[in-house]
């Protein structure tokens, strides 16, 4: 094994680090901060302020609007807008979720008409699979499409969804065939959220960052939104699974985290007792684990050697780190952990107490993670009735 | 960042696992292939392929459920006379049987001084820890000289230095007496001491998670095949998970090991001591819950998971308690060294 990152990866570092520390970045982040909109914050302005810079999708190729780098340039630009208390979640999901799932199966006109845009931020996308009956349970999914004339219709509710309000485009899953399995039925689509008939609606999260209802109500889209193959719904999506998977925005806020608080337990010159110490060495040690397990998973991608049971572990492993180190925080700090600080992006521990629960449901929850896990790596046969 | 075992790690894997499949002693099975020289030092006819190759040569020998020490304990030891400082000239003959497996190295006090006495004229007195089966050619002692220990090098003699055969918590042991063995003094610098610990520990932390992951398999195996209630163990998710569990964040400890190792052989500064105690941890966790797993049938005393629960006992605090071991790292850890 090789441990050494490349040259290239460490002056991209360097780019993008003078890049999150220039004034433009820091008045655009404070804007972020201060919540106008009411709801998250909206970061489209702080991410084409980024996208131009051509900093966000360094492992795509050149083509398509990415830098044709190793995976731990990617590694580096999420550990440095962590750091720089850069929201993420929007960009994760629009570019490291949905455009490397366009760059891996989309058409060739998908590829160069939206990579470009999302990888400059000039367009954004969420992803549209939970419904309010069955969660996360894919097979069960109920929104509609229907073709008619030329284009489809879609009919139906999604919900506990993250970004919505700030993307332009949505990945949905849908079921085309209601005759057909509940795998084989599905087919997703790229949808504009302005078009006639989608109404989102922000819900309160326990976290900074809300959830939203869509509702898609005769909601006419033309032909070449269908990404991928009518019914190829499944297999798509278990690929971008596998991706999507990495553990990488997990690890990068865990990393963040205890960074923090090992900042804060040796404030004015305390010296922490040797419990804690110790436990921060845990911490430290296992972050670092994470850390590896995520790069093997990226390393794997780039080679196209997908796993969706080692991906799954990366992302129940990096979930757990830095919930984990969440929960630490305030067993360390104590109540100074929730007071806030000058201004809300000093909260960042505060806020990341109440973003920890959410870290092992979303994105795939740890049971089911270890299911995969299990399925592949534990049991000799496929579960009975499986 | 290449995360796949390189090449000669894979060829080195392979060559260890197949001597473990002959018969015959397994020391100088091993010297057919170059085990111990290949790691040892160079000044000391070694090949020094450093510690990325040795660590694979322990993990397989931990999953093969054969532990041994002697060929830790000899490498520990010839990190320790790696030193121009050290005259190895007139050691010619027992290096030799070392690297033919027929003689051994040992490291006495490796813990902290050991009982040994050194009286006028550099004779030793004392008993040492509970040490690895073998036969010994070589002694590198910690003595309670001087109260932060003092190195010295003994080439046991039968009538001054005397092996006893023991039984250390069901595992095959020895104990060297030491009545008035000549030595000589061994000068090992504090930076020195530090160098050839790290690299024992990493040694010993491949050791512990080879044989975690071999307990795992005998446990992974033993919940397909036993069923209750009409279906196997492993369908219950109580179970399955407790392995997948084991199984994933063995794969995260051994790229830190690797990480760790690698580190080393460029003469790095990682911390070998948390690698260790998640190694250590990593194997008890793993033992324990293959017994558990196995029932009734894991406390029969010559089960395997049995076994492996003593002789993880035995190794996993063989340099120090995870305990003592996360102590000492959090001395380590960056977040708390002045210079960060």
């Amino acid at each position: 094994m090789d441990f050494d990152v490349p040259p290239e990866s460490v002056d991209f570092a360097d780019e993008v680090e003078d890049i999150l520390t220039a004034p433009e970045t820091g008045r655009l982040l404070q804007d972020v901060f201060a919540r106008q909109d009411g709801m998250d914050g909206n970061p489209r302005e702080l991410y084409r302020h980024l996208g131009d810079a051509g900093i966000l999708a360094p492992s795509w190729p050149v083509e398509y609007g990415g830098r044709g780098a190793d995976f731990t340039a990617t590694v580096a630009l999420l550990e440095k807008l962590v750091a720089h208390r850069i929201p993420q979640n929007l960009y994760c999901i629009s570019v490291q979720n949905v455009g490397s799932l366009i760059l891996a199966a989309g058409s060739e006109h998908q590829r160069k008409t939206l990579l470009p845009a999302l990888a400059s931020t000039e367009l954004t996308s969420c992803i549209l699979f939970t419904e309010p009956g069955n969660g996360s349970d894919l097979a069960g999914i109920t929104t509609s499409a229907v073709r008619e004339g030329t284009g489809w219709v879609i009919n139906g509710r999604k919900t506990y969804n993250l970004k919505s309000a700030y993307a332009d485009i949505a990945l949905i899953a849908v079921r085309t065939d209601p005759q057909g399995s509940q795998y084989e039925g599905l087919t997703l689509f790229l949808v504009p959220l302005n078009a006639p008939g989608v109404v989102i609606r922000p819900i309160p999260s326990l976290a900074n960052e809300q959830f939203h209802d869509i509702w898609f109500t005769d909601v006419h889209v033309a032909e070449d939104a269908l990404f991928g193959q009518v019914g190829e719904g499944w297999s798509l999506i278990t690929q971008m699974f596998a991706a999507e998977r990495t553990g990488l925005d997990y690890y990068a806020r865990g990393r963040h985290w205890l960074d923090l608080v090992a900042e804060r337990l040796g404030e004015d010159g305390r010296q922490p007792s040797d419990v804690v110490r110790a436990e921060l060495a845990r911490h430290e040690t296992r972050i670092t684990a994470s850390k590896l397990l995520s790069c093997q998973v990226m390393q794997n991608l780039q080679d196209g050697n997908a796993d969706i049971a080692e991906s799954s572990f990366a992302k129940w492993h990096c979930s757990e780190s830095a919930q984990r180190i969440a929960w630490w925080a305030l067993e360390t700090l104590g109540p100074d952990m929730l007071e806030p600080g000058a201004d809300a992006g000093d909260r960042t521990l505060e806020a990341a107490f109440r973003e920890a629960p959410g870290m092992t449901i979303s994105g795939g929850a740890s049971e089911v993670m270890l299911d995969i896990l299990s399925s592949a790596r534990v049991f000799d046969h496929a579960p009975r009735g499986d | 960042m290449d995360l796949r075992p390189d090449p000669l790690q894979q060829r080195l894997r392979d060559a260890v696992d197949t001597v473990l499949t002959r018969t015959g002693e397994l020391s100088a099975q091993l010297a057919t292939i170059g085990v111990p020289s290949l790691n040892a030092p160079e000044r000391l006819g070694g090949l020094a392929l450093g510690l990325s190759a040795d660590i694979v040569v322990n993990e397989r020998l931990g999953y093969a459920l054969e532990p041994l020490g002697c060929y830790r304990e000899t490498a520990f030891a010839l990190d320790m006379l790696d030193s121009d400082d050290v005259p190895t000239e007139h050691l010619a003959e027992i290096l030799a049987d070392l690297y033919k497996g027929t003689r051994h190295a040992v490291v006495v006090g490796a813990r902290g001084p050991a009982g040994i006495q050194v009286k006028p004229g550099g004779r030793l007195w004392g008993e040492s820890e509970p040490l690895p089966r073998g036969a010994i050619g070589l002694c590198v002692v910690r003595t309670a000289h001087g109260g932060g220990g003092e190195w010295r090098l003994v080439v046991p003699e039968p009538g001054t230095c005397v092996t006893e055969s023991i039984d250390h918590f069901g595992m095959p042991a020895s104990r060297l007496r030491f009545e008035g063995a000549a030595s000589q003094p061994l000068p090992v610098t504090a930076a020195h001491w530090e160098c050839a610990l790290a690299a024992a520990r990493v040694r010993q932390a491949a050791l512990l998670l080879g044989i975690a992951d071999r307990i795992v398999d005998v446990a992974r195996a033993h919940v397909n095949t036993r069923t209750q209630s009409g279906k196997p163990l492993v369908e219950r998710q109580t179970v399955a998970h407790r392995l997948a569990l084991l199984i994933g964040e063995a794969d995260g400890w051994r790229l830190v090991l690797n990480k760790t190792a690698w580190e080393l052989d460029r003469d790095d500064h990682p911390n070998t001591a948390a690698v260790l105690a998640v190694a250590g941890e990593h194997a008890q966790l793993a033992s324990r819950t293959a017994l558990q797993l196995h029932g009734v049938r894991g406390m029969l005393a010559h089960s395997t998971a049995a076994s492996v629960y003593r002789m993880v006992a035995v190794e996993s605090v063989r340099l120090g308690t995870p305990t003592d071991l996360w102590l000492e790292a959090a001395s380590t850890t960056r977040h708390l060294t002045p210079d960060t």
